[in-house]
């Protein structure tokens, strides 16, 4: 299974990031090979669209899984289309959720979040 | 001429004066640029109206033709183009309308179709053509409905009173560019006097003629009026905060039509308009 994480560095550690469209870069985690592959998020800067562009470039990493503290309604219409499983994540740590994901115990993601702009 | 009427927010008065001013001029011409919420209309009811659509230009896909080559996708500024298993996903919130994509595919699969985004009302009230610009609810932006509006305006003679949209944005930009004097609605406050500061820098920067109306003054104090003295911006007049101007707005009825007094005062705002603007005219040529 081809796991993908969107990551934001902080001084201590990597942790799972608050927004999707706007992480610094996805991590994949491919169990069956037990490695993993860093892809810089090319959304991050982009003025708009954001959520899908990134949600290209996950499906672009053929992920089976992506797991996400939230999703926009843009990035879920992709990855409803491209057969990707949303997750929703526990916690920030990255460990913990692809463990948890193993193990089948995080929730699929259904509501896509309304969005912090056009508010 | 063409004089627009701006304010760095909604509240201060904008469709009070523009509305006032166009009642004023007999046979002049009121246009609502402010499309978001056109308000104009509920004072002037206009009558015999022609509405007329404003569309966009939407890339639609035949599924056929595309081969999945992400041209577009690669192209598009906007990300509005998504590809999976090799077909492409159009949004439609996100798209700006600009054709890139149809330009750039080389199967020629993508092709522009109109969409509705808003429309247009053009009608009469007494001597005064109305003419009032709508978006529609849910729709991105007004812009293409001000420039429809402006295309419209290149056939009408006559003085042309513009309410434009509040602030600084894109719609009132739009609405700018073709003015050829600025008339800037301030509050007596601190915050009216900062909202000001917004919109004289946008007027400036498009390097136009302007004038200010000094609405709701209440009392000596006016941080607005000390903006216009400092900058040395002209004062084209002050409207008192009345209750009686209150009670007119309320009702939806057009204070110059109501009470002469009001007619004297708006009458005399024109022409300091249109002195400043010749005054402007000279001092440029």
């Amino acid at each position: 299974m081809k796991i993908v994480l969107p990551i934001e560095k902080t001084s201590e550690e990597d942790l799972i990031g608050t927004s999707f469209g706007r992480t610094e870069y996805f991590m994949l985690f491919d169990s069956e090979k037990d490695e993993t592959v860093i892809t810089d998020n090319k959304a991050a800067m982009q003025q708009g669209g954001a959520g899908i562009k990134a949600a290209q470039t996950v499906i672009d990493m053929h992920a089976d899984v992506v797991i996400l503290p939230q999703c926009g309604q843009n990035a879920m219409d992709l990855f409803i289309a491209a057969k990707v499983t949303v997750l929703k994540s526990i916690s920030r740590d990255v460990l913990e959720n692809i463990e948890k994901c193993l193990n089948n115990q995080l929730e699929v993601l259904n509501d896509p979040h309304p969005g912090l702009h056009h508010s | 001429m063409k004089i627009a009427v701006l304010s760095g927010k909604g509240g201060t008065g904008k469709t009070f004066c523009t509305v006032n001013l166009a009642a004023s001029q007999a046979h002049s011409t009121y246009v609502d640029c402010d499309v978001e919420e056109p308000n104009g209309h509920l004072f002037f009811k206009p009558e015999s109206l022609v509405t007329t659509d404003v569309n966009v230009l939407y890339p639609m896909v035949d599924s056929e033709k595309c081969d999945g080559c992400r041209q577009c996708a690669d192209f598009c500024k906007f990300n509005a183009i998504a590809v999976i298993q090799n077909q492409i996903k159009i949004f439609g919130d996100v798209c700006h309308s600009c054709g890139g994509c149809a330009l750039v595919c080389p199967q020629n699969a993508i092709t522009d179709i109109p969409k509705k985004i808003g429309s247009i009302a053009k009608g009469t009230s007494r001597t005064n053509t109305v003419i009032t610009g709508t978006l529609d609810i849910g729709e991105e932006t007004g812009v293409p409905i001000i420039k429809d509006i402006e295309t419209m305006l290149t056939s009408i003679d006559g003085l042309i009173f513009v309410d434009c949209a509040p602030g600084t944005s894109c719609a009132a930009v739009e609405s700018v560019q073709n003015a050829d004097f600025c008339l800037l609605v301030a509050e007596p406050t601190i915050f009216g006097a900062h909202n000001l500061d917004m919109i004289y820098s946008l007027v400036k920067m498009l390097q136009k003629p302007c004038g200010v109306v000094l609405n709701k003054s209440i009392g000596d104090d006016n941080p607005s009026l000390d903006y216009c003295i400092e900058n040395n911006i002209p004062v084209m007049g002050e409207i008192q905060f009345e209750e009686e101007l209150g009670k007119l707005n309320s009702d939806a009825l057009v204070a110059v039509w109501e009470d002469k007094k009001y007619q004297e005062i708006f009458d005399k705002i024109f022409q300091n308009i249109i002195k400043e603007a010749n005054h402007e005219t000279i001092a440029n040529s």
